[in-house]
């Protein structure tokens, strides 16, 4: 197996390439990401007062959604955080004046809006977060994994007349002609949608380009929504396979 | 009514990019903005371009 | 059901009632009193005491309450 990673300018996404791996196992690393990574959410809320506009349940369903940073080590029976909302009106209620009692879960980001209130009115609520699975809910969804495999984009260069059409017609424009050939600049944005093959079979009669995809070799991309970094995700993720594969290991063995 | 905390397809949390689009749609084209914010997805671009922020208008009508 | 079951009369168990707790509001724009049983007990039918108003709104009740983020 080898791994290659591409650079991304963004922070929250990781990208790479892993050849000698089939799609079985890419989707398993795929699922466990997104369902298997124990992470922090709130679960539970408890309203003192709420005169605001909107529902209890309104309110505690957008609390639930907010992601909470979670602690490297995290798992099922880590202990249950409370976080606290006190507010009085007129504001914008802001994830950020949830107050919680342990400083590493908090919410990713200060700006989620979570309630508006009017003049007079106030809220007064304890938010109970607990650790659960993405298979579960949403809210205890680490991240967004998606995978593809990587394309063979083959020219015949000695039948091919450079009328450039492919790299006209190309949507995510990775083709071009560089001394006298076709080229691919960024493989990894091609959507295998053959929109060049078309292209080239409709001026030349001929299929000179031809897109396919590569069944062992395996382009990833992982978005954390901000619980943890994404390398931790995968770190995570993979440690979660292991000990699935050790346990089922054991069961055979009994 | 108010922004989703997260898009409703893909579950990308979106809801503290609200107040950025909104003060910056003023100006520019949704789409300059929505590119900035990093929404690649039409899913969580949706999420911005066909919300109307009613929460105002009901603001009144609390118990 | 049995005989035994028809005799001994069912015990209901029913919520305690604070009679002084202010549970209800008077809609009236000029009167917006705050009104507990004991407070109705003394008009007849339902009614403020204090200005006639016929539409009173329950208000939220003091306890906390507990909802699960779904």
């Amino acid at each position: 197996m080898r791994i290659e990673f591409i650079p991304v300018d963004k922070d929250d996404t990781l990208m790479f390439i892993v050849e000698g791996i089939d799609a079985t196992f890419a989707n398993s690393l795929r699922r466990a990401i997104m369902t298997e990574v124990p992470v922090y959410a709130c679960n539970e809320v408890v309203f003192y007062t709420n005169s605001s506009p909107l529902y209890d349940e309104v309110i505690s369903h957008r609390i639930g959604l907010v992601p909470l940073t979670t602690p490297e080590g995290t798992d099922k029976d880590s202990k249950m955080v409370t976080m606290s909302l006190e507010a009085q009106g007129p504001t914008t209620v802001y994830s950020g004046s949830l107050v919680s009692d342990d400083p590493s879960v908090q919410p990713v980001n200060d700006e989620f809006p979570l309630l508006k209130l009017g003049p007079g009115q106030s809220i007064s609520l304890n938010a109970e977060c607990y650790v659960g699975y993405g298979k579960d809910h949403v809210k205890w969804q680490p991240g967004l994994v998606g995978y593809k495999n990587y394309p063979i984009i083959d020219v015949d260069k000695q039948r091919c007349n450079l009328c450039g059409e492919c790299v006209k017609t190309c949507p995510t424009k990775i083709l071009g002609i560089e001394e006298g050939s076709i080229v691919v600049l960024e493989i990894f944005k091609c959507t295998f949608c053959k929109s060049c093959e078309d292209a080239c079979k409709r001026l030349n009669e001929n299929e000179i380009i031809t897109v396919r995809p590569m069944n062992d070799k395996f382009i990833f991309r992982i978005e954390s929504f901000g619980n943890m970094s994404t390398k931790d995700l995968l770190n995570t993720a993979l440690n979660v396979i292991e000990k699935k594969a050790e346990r089922l290991d054991q069961l055979l063995n009994e | 009514m108010i922004i989703p905390i997260r898009c409703f397809t893909c579950g990308k949390p979106i809801g503290h990019l609200f107040k950025t689009y909104s003060e910056r749609t003023i100006s520019e084209h949704p789409k300059d903005v929505l590119d900035d914010l990093g929404l690649e997805r039409y899913c969580c671009r949706r999420m911005f371009l066909t919300h109307v922020n009613l929460i105002d208008e009901v603001l009144d009508f609390s118990v | 059901m049995s005989e035994e079951d028809m005799d001994s009369p069912v015990e209901i168990e029913r919520p305690v009632v604070d009679r002084d707790e202010k549970m209800y509001k008077c809609i009236n724009r000029e009167c917006r009193k705050e009104l507990s049983i004991n407070d109705l007990d003394n008009v007849q039918g339902i009614k403020c005491p204090y200005c006639g108003g016929r539409v009173l709104i329950k208000l939220r009740p003091k306890q906390a309450k507990r909802v699960g983020c779904i």
